[in-house]
């Protein structure tokens, strides 16, 4: 891949805002119309009620930074379906924003071990974050908001953390976008944060070397393989139909 | 005269993804004919997934949504509520009509499976889901049918 064609993706990413509900994320255009991907975890918030029952609130004021320049972005949902919530993808609209695009590519053609570059805007990062691996494996894995559904995903050696979630994963030979890019393993995410929080509520009785030793683990929970959902799930949503 | 089978395995061995009909396990259920009753469910294991297909009616005989995969394809009211382990779907005054629940890879179906006249073609009754009139098919595989209800 060239640097044009990096750039080029670099151009299509954008840094996701939900501020209403605390959340924030990657994401990319997908055509010259204005639609544009992301993580639906980016966008919304889940709750289980008493009954089991998932419900889904989603952000009411979605914002997408590209480059310098901030843009209003709305949801293209059709509400009977539910699809997005199981795949994890949302499909935002963004209407004045730059025509670059990823194309996407056919994933039947992915193979294990194929170079990919990630994309997006992990931690506090202004500036879009590209960083490289392969694809590690090809698996099939429940979804996780739904276990009676499977999600095709790519394992990958790409580094990736904390608002990274909804940035494409390109293939290196012709930056097309093969999946999305969502968190790291949800165990390691659970443990994380259980740490976090055991450093916050009892840092009073936490002496230094344990505390680094939490850090540590923290950051290295951080790094590791990462999903990929593929980019398959989102194409046969209604709205590309 | 009713027939009451139990503990039989359809074309699955124990531990894989099958589907619990009344304590008996299997690969496929269909329940109605398609395209010719008014309501029809199957239940299959494709693509390593627990899919449920067809119309399902209320207890009027009205349609109330048709599923494709387990998704909704077209609804007259109903709507889907998703839980971790599966979904309900419910009429329109939010009764619970049709559940399905994945636990250790077996499906459990809830609810009950009405007819156009309202005739209740299968329900849960004490944790079971029983079949109560046919036509049906429990189990298929190599081009052969595990049970047959007429």
């Amino acid at each position: 891949m060239t640097a044009l064609s990096v750039d080029k993706c670099q151009k299509a990413t954008g840094k996701v805002f939900c501020r209403d509900i605390e959340k924030a994320g990657s994401g990319f255009f997908i055509d010259d119309e204005g639609l544009f991907l992301t993580n639906n975890h980016v966008v919304s918030k889940e709750a289980v009620d008493d009954t089991g029952a998932i419900r889904i609130d989603y952000s009411r004021r979605i914002q997408v930074k590209m480059g310098t320049k901030m843009y209003d972005a709305s949801l293209v949902i059709n509400e009977n379906s539910d699809k997005p919530v199981v795949y994890d993808y949302a499909v935002l609209r963004i209407d004045g924003a730059p025509t670059n695009h990823i194309c996407v590519a056919d994933v039947s053609q992915v193979a294990q071990g194929e170079p990919v570059l990630a994309i997006g805007y992990p931690s506090n990062f202004d500036v879009s974050i590209v960083t490289s691996g392969v694809i590690s494996a090809i698996i099939s894995r429940p979804s996780p908001r739904n276990a009676l559904h499977t999600m095709r995903t790519f394992l990958t050696d790409t580094l990736a953390t904390y608002g990274s979630s909804g940035g494409p994963l390109v293939r290196s030979s012709d930056g097309e976008v093969v999946g999305i890019v969502t968190m790291p393993h949800e165990i390691r995410s659970t443990i994380r944060d259980r740490l976090k929080k055991h450093l916050e509520s009892s840092s009073a009785n936490v002496t230094p070397p344990i505390r680094d030793l939490i850090n540590f683990v923290i950051t290295y929970l951080q790094e590791g393989f990462i999903y990929a959902i593929s980019i398959e799930h989102v194409m046969n949503d209604d709205v590309f139909k | 005269m009713p027939i009451v089978m139990i503990g039989s395995y359809f074309f699955v061995q124990p531990g894989q993804k099958c589907f619990e009909i009344s304590s008996n396990f299997t690969n496929y259920l269909e329940l109605g004919i398609q395209k010719i009753t008014p309501y029809y469910l199957e239940a299959k294991i494709e693509s390593d997934e627990h899919r449920i297909s067809g119309t399902l009616l209320d207890r009027n005989g009205k349609t109330l949504c048709s599923l494709k995969d387990n998704f909704i394809e077209t609804s007259k009211g109903c709507s889907k509520e998703m839980t971790r382990k599966g979904y309900r779907i419910k009429d329109r005054e939010g009764n619970r009509i049709f559940e399905i629940r994945v636990e250790d890879n077996i499906c459990h179906l809830e609810g009950t499976i009405y007819s156009d006249s309202g005739e209740t073609v299968a329900q849960d009754t004490d944790d079971k889901f029983v079949i109560l009139k046919g036509p049906a098919i429990v189990g298929k595989g190599n081009g052969s049918i595990g049970l047959k209800i007429d």
